[in-house]
């Protein structure tokens, strides 16, 4: 191994104290002693289920979206392309509450779509789905970004080579493209379900915070802060642990290069 | 038979050609680089369209612009053995091979049996389970012939086959081509820059530059 | 690449040049955390007293039970004002006494013209209302149940939210049909939503205590601040606003 110059080596042990430091002392901090009795009170309970399954739909929904939109945005050359490509990284950019008050804007009751949702008795706010839809919202440009990423990066002749074998567009898809790009796919699906389960301030604002309907992991860790940092503490832990766990188990199969 | 006039503008290059293979022949184009030799492959094989002119594969047109018809490249049936191989690096040599029979609608079993025999008559059957990624040149090389043959294509394109291979390699795989190419019973075009290659693997020759033939 | 380091390195030297700039126009910085319903009348508590004292205020506005744990945490407030005496009592090791300096009632806010009809506590349980109300621990959350239990009137909120101003914020925006905040919430909104009045018997007075941090630095201006706050002046300004003296 290369000695390292010390020019990045204190840089990079600033980093890492900066994301270890943190989590080192949430970890002793935490109340172990009462954790078993913290974890099993239904809001707990409820808050982490609600986290998984709303998470999880966010990532399916925004890979069925976003790896058709990534494959178009890298293979073809469509007019107004890099008006979809801004698009779709902004909601990266803007502060998540914004990107909630815009979601309430446009599918809320008063909304510009959300009005005709209302009239055929489709409600998006303070339901479970309103939740989904905040954390596509944020997460589907990670998997679009990465998504698109691992698409450029498969030689385009391997494609046309695909075809003059005999495969038609769908073979080809399913039997050259999607393997070579999957490992940036898994990437991407991981980042995506990471940012989806962390969402907080685009939830709160579209979805509102109620118990076992759209209080997630996050808004139950603050609101959980305003009267019992123990409670808050044992559920920021149970997140850490799930994203790590998580992050962990796919980095060894999925994202290894 | 391949009856073939062509006429194509690719960037700055103007591609103005014409063919005549018959089935068994081996016609060699040679010439410098930029000539248009890979273009005059790709646009048989259907990865490029014709601006105008006209294909013909043993009585079956292509392409032909005048006339509104194009038959896109995976529903003709052209095997192509391509420059740098472009074998598929996530896919053994024995599922490479299968790929065309695979793509044409063959089961999977009987697709691999196939692929196997065609692998064993390049003499490539040992590194069947193998991925491309670890092949040397000569190897990687003979399972692209055999992916190319295995689906008992009307017409073979070869584009550069003989390329990047040190010269011990090269001997003994232009002896194994020569026999494939003998073997075949379609129309063959095969692209190099090497006359010597040309004068050992083809029946005939053309020369072309700049897009045209020289006469 | 050294081009865009000394264009970085300038930006960031024009930005240094900036901030100090700001600071000496006062010589002393008051920090005060105030209940998320006091935002409105304590920026013009703040604007008449920086007038008459060369003392430069900063906010935090929120739930009054998250600024309190943000104090337990050792955040650097000078002042703490609440919604609620319960809240301030959590912190009572770490502020000196506090004193009352306004009192405060409910009402429920409506979208503007009350198109839903809403007249009194009880029609807050009808299922076709989409009702918001603040999260238990906040002050008004609090007093909203308590008004709701007197009244036997059993409501399923939408949303629990994280503080008053969210509350009307819901029903500004269309999301929410009604919504329990105080009157002087619905107030500082007026234009943008209407209230419905709930009757003294079934309302709630909420007592706000105001009080000087132990840890402060700035024990002069924070005392100076509190002392308008409780003087004639300070009350004709919160009365602006709709607060009951204490």
């Amino acid at each position: 191994m290369r000695r390292a110059p010390l020019l990045f080596l204190a840089p990079a042990l600033g980093a890492a104290a900066l994301f270890g430091v943190p989590l080192v002392a949430l970890v002793l901090r935490a109340p172990w002693a009462e954790l078993g009795h913290q974890l099993e009170s239904p809001t707990a309970r409820d808050a982490l289920v609600l986290s998984l399954v709303c998470s999880l739909s966010a990532t399916a929904i925004s890979f069925a979206l976003g790896v058709p939109l990534a494959w178009l945005l890298a293979r073809t050359d469509f007019t107004g392309q890099r008006l979809v490509r801004a698009l779709v990284t902004l909601p990266m950019v803007l502060p998540p509450v914004v990107g909630g008050v815009a979601l309430l804007l446009a599918f809320g009751r008063r909304g510009l779509v959300g009005e005709w949702l209302a009239a055929l008795g489709v409600t998006l706010p303070f339901t479970t789905a309103g939740a989904v839809v905040a954390e596509t919202f944020v997460a589907l440009p990670f998997l679009v970004v990465s998504a698109e990423a691992g698409f450029r990066q498969i030689d385009p002749r391997l494609e046309e080579a695909a075809a003059v074998l005999g495969a038609r567009p769908g073979f080809a898809l399913r039997r050259v493209t999607l393997p070579l790009a999957a490992p940036a796919l898994r990437a991407g699906a991981a980042l995506c379900w990471a940012r989806a389960l962390g969402e907080f301030g685009a939830t709160i604002t579209f979805a509102g915070s109620f118990p076992g309907r759209t209080q997630t992991l996050p808004l139950a860790v603050y609101l959980a802060l305003e009267h019992d940092p123990d409670a808050a503490i044992a559920l920021s832990l149970v997140l850490l642990i799930v994203s790590v766990a998580a992050l962990v188990a796919l980095r060894d199969r999925w994202l290894g290069a | 038979m391949l009856e073939a006039a062509l006429a194509l503008r690719l960037g700055a290059l103007e591609l103005r050609l014409e063919l005549a293979v018959g089935s068994g022949e081996v016609l060699a184009l040679v010439g410098p680089n930029g000539a248009g030799k890979t273009t005059t492959l790709r646009v048989l094989a259907g990865a490029l369209q014709l601006t105008a002119g006209r294909i013909e594969l043993d009585g079956k047109v292509l392409d032909e612009p005048a006339g509104g018809v194009l038959v896109p490249a995976e529903e003709r049936s052209v095997g192509m053995v391509f420059q740098d191989r472009l074998l598929f690096p996530h896919l053994s040599a024995l599922d490479n091979a299968a790929f065309g029979l695979e793509a044409r609608g063959q089961p999977r079993a009987e697709a691999r049996r196939r692929a196997r025999e065609a692998l064993e008559r390049v003499g490539a059957a040992d590194w069947a389970d193998v991925r491309p990624g670890t092949l040397s040149g000569g190897q990687a090389q003979r399972v692209a012939l055999a992916r190319a043959l295995v689906v008992e294509p009307r017409l073979l394109l070869l584009d550069e086959p003989l390329a990047a291979m040190d010269a011990g390699a090269r001997l003994e795989l232009r002896a194994e081509l020569g026999r494939q190419l003998r073997e075949f019973k379609g129309a063959a075009l095969l692209v190099t820059h090497d006359p010597d290659d040309a004068r050992a693997l083809a029946t005939r020759s053309l020369r072309i530059a700049g897009g045209r033939a020289e006469s | 690449m050294r081009r865009t380091l000394c264009r970085f390195a300038f930006a960031v030297a024009l930005l240094a040049l900036a901030l100090p700039a700001r600071a000496q126009e006062s010589k002393h910085e008051l920090t005060v955390f105030a209940a998320a319903s006091l935002s409105e009348s304590f920026q013009a508590l703040a604007t008449a007293f920086e007038a008459r004292t060369h003392t430069h205020v900063t906010f935090s506005f929120g739930a009054s039970s998250l600024l309190v744990t943000q104090l337990q945490q050792g955040a650097p407030a000078d002042v703490l004002a609440t919604a609620d005496e319960v809240t301030m009592a959590r912190v009572r090791d770490l502020v000196d006494a506090p004193r009352t300096f306004a009192h405060n009632r409910l009402q429920i806010a409506v979208e503007k013209g009350n198109p839903k009809r809403v007249a009194k506590l009880s029609d807050l349980a009808r299922t076709d209302l989409a009702v918001v109300l603040a999260a238990e621990q906040v002050p008004v959350g609090k007093y909203a149940r308590e008004a709701l239990a007197e009244a036997k009137v059993s409501v399923t909120p939408r949303s629990l939210e994280a503080d008053v101003k969210a509350v009307l914020n819901k029903v500004i925006l269309g999301e929410a049909d009604a919504g329990i905040v105080y009157t002087t919430d619905v107030r500082s909104a007026a234009g943008k939503v209407d209230g419905v009045e709930i009757p003294d018997s079934q309302n709630v007075v909420a007592t706000y205590p105001i009080a000087i941090a132990k840890a402060t630095h700035e024990a002069g201006e924070a005392n100076a601040f509190v002392d308008f706050v409780v003087s004639s002046e300070g009350r004709e300004v919160l009365g602006r606003f709709g607060f009951a003296p204490p």
